[in-house]
């Protein structure tokens, strides 16, 4: 294997100092480390004008460390930027200055549009947005960054001043604050979003610690496991949350379960700017994910030294990107799971009238057949387990968790038992998800099968359907015993489902 | 080793064996060994069940078998184990549950890597020079009726370990409606499969130089080849190979001499072995043809010892965290933190040599979760600690290492995780000692930077001073340190306390 460089990212907000130390991979990255400090440098920053002696001290303690992380992970690129807090620092070249020559490390200001772009990077890896309107919005201590995208495409980006530390500064100075003060508030946050493009948007992507701390507030109040990297909000919840936090005194809403306690005076304004763009755009939720800055610059600074990614460079769509990046960490045999979804594709477009599936069922059918044998990486026995255990851990782009859990549930069972009532995280779908599950995995299994010896040699697939039989033709020029035996053996599923004898040849 | 008779009951694929030793003086004199076919796998591996018939069958051997303990008065010293052909039978617990009925006899289903273990130690036993030929690269291949197991050693690590459904009976069921003319093509392709994933789960195969067979194949492959030392030429395989291969089971049975149900796995078992040594491109392979029966007599009689067990298996876990990308110099310095804390410690955890080795293992393993995912990695940590798989580590042993691995993060509670409030306490004890040393050794390597060089202990009255000598001042550490502690002094009552004192000062 070439050597890839290791990356570190080192992002200085208004509310947080952050590293991230990334080894580059052929098409894709590993976070190797992460580091936060609350430092809320804003906080100096917003009331004073400047940092002062104390937070400067405090910033340089912070920097010690993570230059030891660095030199300790041997980044060889290394790129620190920093975003409103040191933009309207009076004395933040003095900051640059002394880092560079304590460090050496040096610190690029970035401009509010750049910082939008990063995010809006950071948003196309992450999210299939490329068939819909989009607006994604990073919320910050200092400024939010707002970029627009039509079908993945960058319309408009905006810098805007409402920065949750600076909202809190401007307008909550009691503690609770006066209800005039929120008022005055909102007409702030309203009026900015007054210049904003009205156009109709499908899905509000927000990132920034304290959203990303308010979706685990919410994840915790349904008992949910907020441990998925990627999370969605409903608006309903936001507006109750605004309702209970204003009349809150700071040191109860440190008491709320999840609450971030350096961030518990931050929560309502943040709160209150993507509660006020879900009303400007009529959406109802918002989707959040960790990291949208520095997995923005992460990118970028990879595409600078000429490496690109899959959805920067191929032209097949970004999901299936993914899942190939996701496939070879786990060492999967590409060969076999291309031809797995290759014949999948096959028996998918000539089932899919008898199964009742709809022609955008083929994309969760698509990603397990990619995964389905991930999970031989832990272990070759039970990899099926495995298999599930790694996919609803990992991060599938243009998922929801939902559909994430589905293909994780699908791979599943592309071996072993049929699905049935000991299979609780089966059961926790609803009747038509479980059904479309078995039916896709009635199709995975066969496909499995009829690649059994991973070496491809079925080449084509003719599906015949009578009123009591399916009849399967597997075209080859090879000798496919394995493959006639595996298929066979894997069909219990599809007979189940279609209550048709199936017969394979 | 105790003097006395044992008796060992060995319920496998094709036969249930019995074996009868006397120990004195460490050696053994075997008293009686009874072999009586009864093919439970024929209906384990094509109906998926054992039929009642099968299971009466079975009983009523058994009861003969019984008879032979009331015999030699050994009711109190006896194992009865059954591999494969029950272990995957879906009514596994109906049959044992069954037999115990009909014949009092306690029989135990013995777990593929424990089998593995067992037979191990037993070629270990037989093969001159074993440890000579594991340095320099082996394979180990035990090919019985039900399974086919490989493992792979060098140096002092085992490489690879896993268990295919490739029995001889097995392959010969699965394929046995093609015509004998072609089947060897099939058996040929399962073959393919098989190496295809140890190549690509074990990129070292050009290390291996020497293979070991084993297993009840080897006894018929002995008989028909009849080789004059322990080792068997891939030219006299080859041969036996072409001749046989296409032939029909009836003309081979006459022509060795064999039953007409050894003939019929005999190309399987043929074809298994030649294809391995092609992969590895050796001329032979060396055989140990004692029984399994024998190697179980061995073990539970204890006369199966092997030297520094405890290192072995911290080797084994050494290896096994690389594949995650272990940082290994982080989990190396918390092995050395941990060891210094259990030895100078000795007075207050009073822990076992066992628990050490499981917080060893703990040491290795706790961060290995990174590789899955950021977040929630100890989690990870957790589920890949659990699904190890090493033959010699018992699921026990496994069982406390996983445990230990989830919960040294603050995260983690053990009072929050259902599994464990139902372990006893005297288990949850030995837990919280082993994770209470862990969070402070991890703890003083919190930055993976070894910023902490080495630690010396002191233990007064009311508190463990332990003074870590510094490169510079490790920030994160003591902050970690604080937050980590807590479990020490809740564990074992006394507060430790870290003093810094830097290298260069």
């Amino acid at each position: 294997m070439p050597d890839y460089p290791i990356i570190a990212i080192i992002d200085i907000g208004s509310n947080s100092i952050r590293l991230q130390v990334a080894q580059s991979l052929e098409k894709s990255y590993r976070i190797i480390q992460d580091y936060r400090e609350i430092l809320r440098l804003g906080d100096c920053v917003f009331s004073k004008g400047y940092i002062d002696g104390q937070t400067a001290d405090l910033f340089y303690k912070n920097m010690e460390v993570i230059n030891n992380l660095i030199q300790n992970h041997k980044a060889t690129i290394i790129r620190a930027v920093g975003t409103a807090a040191l933009r309207d620092a009076q004395n933040a070249y003095e900051i640059v200055k002394t880092t560079k020559e304590r460090f050496g490390i040096d610190i690029e200001i970035i401009s509010g549009k750049e910082e939008a772009y990063y995010n809006f990077l950071a948003v196309l890896y992450n999210f299939d947005i490329k068939n819909m309107n989009a607006l994604t919005i990073d919320i910050g201590g200092g400024s939010s960054e707002i970029v627009i995208s039509q079908k993945g495409e960058l319309v408009d980006s905006y810098s805007t001043l409402l920065g949750c530390t600076r909202l809190k500064h401007e307008f909550l100075k009691k503690d609770p604050p006066s209800q005039s003060s929120i008022y005055a508030m909102k007409d702030f946050i309203e009026e900015t979003l007054q210049n904003l493009d009205d156009i109709n948007i499908d899905t509000i992507v927000a990132t920034g610690g304290t959203l990303n701390n308010i979706a685990i507030m919410y994840y915790m109040s349904q008992n949910k496991k907020a441990t998925s990297y990627a999370k969605y909000v409903p608006r309903s919840y936001v507006k109750s949350l605004i309702n209970t936090l204003r009349r809150m005194k700071i040191d109860d809403i440190k008491k709320i379960k999840g609450v971030e306690e350096k961030r518990a005076d931050i929560i309502l304004p943040a709160c209150m700017v993507i509660e006020s763009i879900m009303n400007f755009y009529n959406v109802e939720g918002f989707y959040t994910f960790m990291g949208g800055l520095r997995t923005g610059l992460l990118i970028d600074t990879l595409n600078k030294i000429g490496l690109s990614f899959p959805f920067q460079t191929l032209d097949s769509d970004l999901k299936f990107s993914r899942l190939i990046e996701l496939g070879n960490k786990f060492n999967f045999e590409e060969p076999h799971a291309l031809c797995v979804n290759d014949l999948a594709k096959k028996l998918f477009e000539q089932l899919k009238q008898t199964l009742t599936l709809q022609d955008k069922d083929f994309a969760l059918l698509e990603a397990a057949c990619i995964l389905h044998d991930i999970g031989t990486y832990i272990s070759f026995s039970k990899h099926h387990m495995h298999s599930y255990y790694l996919i609803t851990n990992s991060d599938l782009t243009g998922f929801s968790i939902k559909q994430k859990n589905m293909i994780a549930t699908i791979s599943y069972f592309h071996r072993g038992s049929l699905p049935n009532k000991s299979h609780k995280f089966y059961q926790s779908f609803s009747k038509k998800k479980k059904d479309k599950i078995k039916k896709l995995a009635a199709i995975l299994r066969i496909a499995d099968g009829l690649d059994r010896s991973h070496r491809s040699f079925v080449k084509d697939i003719k599906v015949s359907i009578e009123k009591d039989n399916i009849k399967i033709v597997a075209i080859s020029s090879e000798d496919t015993f394995l493959e006639m035996k595996a298929a066979n053996a894997k069909k219990n599923l599809l007979e189940k489902v279609t209550g048709k004898k199936v017969s394979i040849i | 080793m105790k003097n006395g008779i044992f008796g060992i009951i060995n319920i496998g694929s094709s036969a249930i064996r019995m074996q009868i030793s006397e120990f004195k003086n460490s050696k053994e004199r075997i008293l009686e060994s009874i072999v009586t076919p009864v093919a439970l796998g024929l209906d384990t591996f094509e109906k998926g069940y054992i039929s009642l018939e099968k299971a009466k069958e079975t009983a009523q051997i058994l009861s003969k078998f019984a008879k032979k303990l009331d015999e030699y008065k050994i009711w109190g010293n006896y194992k009865a184990i059954c591999t494969s052909a029950v272990r995957d039978a879906q009514n596994k617990y109906f049959f044992i549950n069954y037999i115990n009925a009909k014949t009092q006899l306690d029989i135990e289903i013995i777990e593929e890597t424990h089998e593995m273990y067992i037979k191990y130690l037993g070629i270990m036993h037989d093969i001159k020079n074993f440890d000579k030929l594991s340095q320099e690269g082996l394979l180990l291949a035990y090919l019985s009726s039900g399974s086919l197991s490989l493992s792979i050693k060098a140096g002092d690590v085992d490489l690879f370990n896993s268990v295919f459904n490739s029995g001889s009976l097995r392959q010969y069921l699965l394929f046995k409606d093609i015509n004998s003319s072609i089947r060897f093509k099939a058996y040929e392709e399962q073959m393919g499969k098989i190496i295809s994933t140890l190549k690509q789960n074990c990129n070292e195969l050009s290390k291996i130089k020497h293979m070991v067979g084993c297993g009840s194949s080897i006894n018929l492959l002995v008989k028909v080849l009849k080789p004059k030392s322990n080792k068997i030429t891939y030219k006299a395989l080859n041969t036996l190979y072409k001749s046989i291969k296409s032939s029909e089971p009836q003309a081979i049975s006459q022509m060795y001499s064999i039953s007409l149900n050894d003939a019929n796995i005999i190309v399987p078992i043929v074809c298994s072995f030649s294809y391995l040594l092609k992969m590895l491109n050796l001329d032979g392979f060396l055989f140990s043809n004692a029984t399994f029966p024998n190697q179980l007599m061995n073990y539970y009689s204890k006369s199966f010892k092997e030297k520094s067990v405890n290192k072995k298996i911290l080797n084994q876990v050494v290896a096994y965290s690389k594949k995650y990308n272990n940082d290994l110099k982080h989990a190396k310095k918390v092995l050395h933190f941990a060891n210094r804390l259990y030895n100078q410690l000795k007075n207050i955890h009073s822990m076992s040599q066992k628990e050490k080795m499981i917080l060893d293992c703990a040491c290795v393993l706790h961060d290995v979760g990174y590789y899955i995912g950021v977040n929630n990695h100890h989690q990870h940590s957790y589920y890949i600690a659990k699904s190890i798989n090493i033959p010699g580590i018992d699921k026990e042993i496994i069982d406390y290492v996983a445990a230990s691995v989830l919960f040294h993060r603050n995260k983690a509670k053990i009072e929050s995780e259902d599994e464990l409030l139902s372990a006893p306490i005297e288990k949850i004890l030995v837990l919280k000692k082993i994770i209470a040393l862990l969070k402070i050794a991890d703890a003083l390597d919190a930055s993976h930077m070894q910023i902490i060089e080495d630690i010396d202990i002191e233990v007064s009255e009311n508190q463990v001073k332990i003074t870590a000598i510094a490169l510079k001042i490790p920030f994160l550490e003591e902050l970690t340190f604080k937050n980590k502690s807590t479990d020490f002094l809740e564990t074992f009552g006394i507060e430790p306390k870290l003093y810094i004192k830097l290298k260069h000062e």
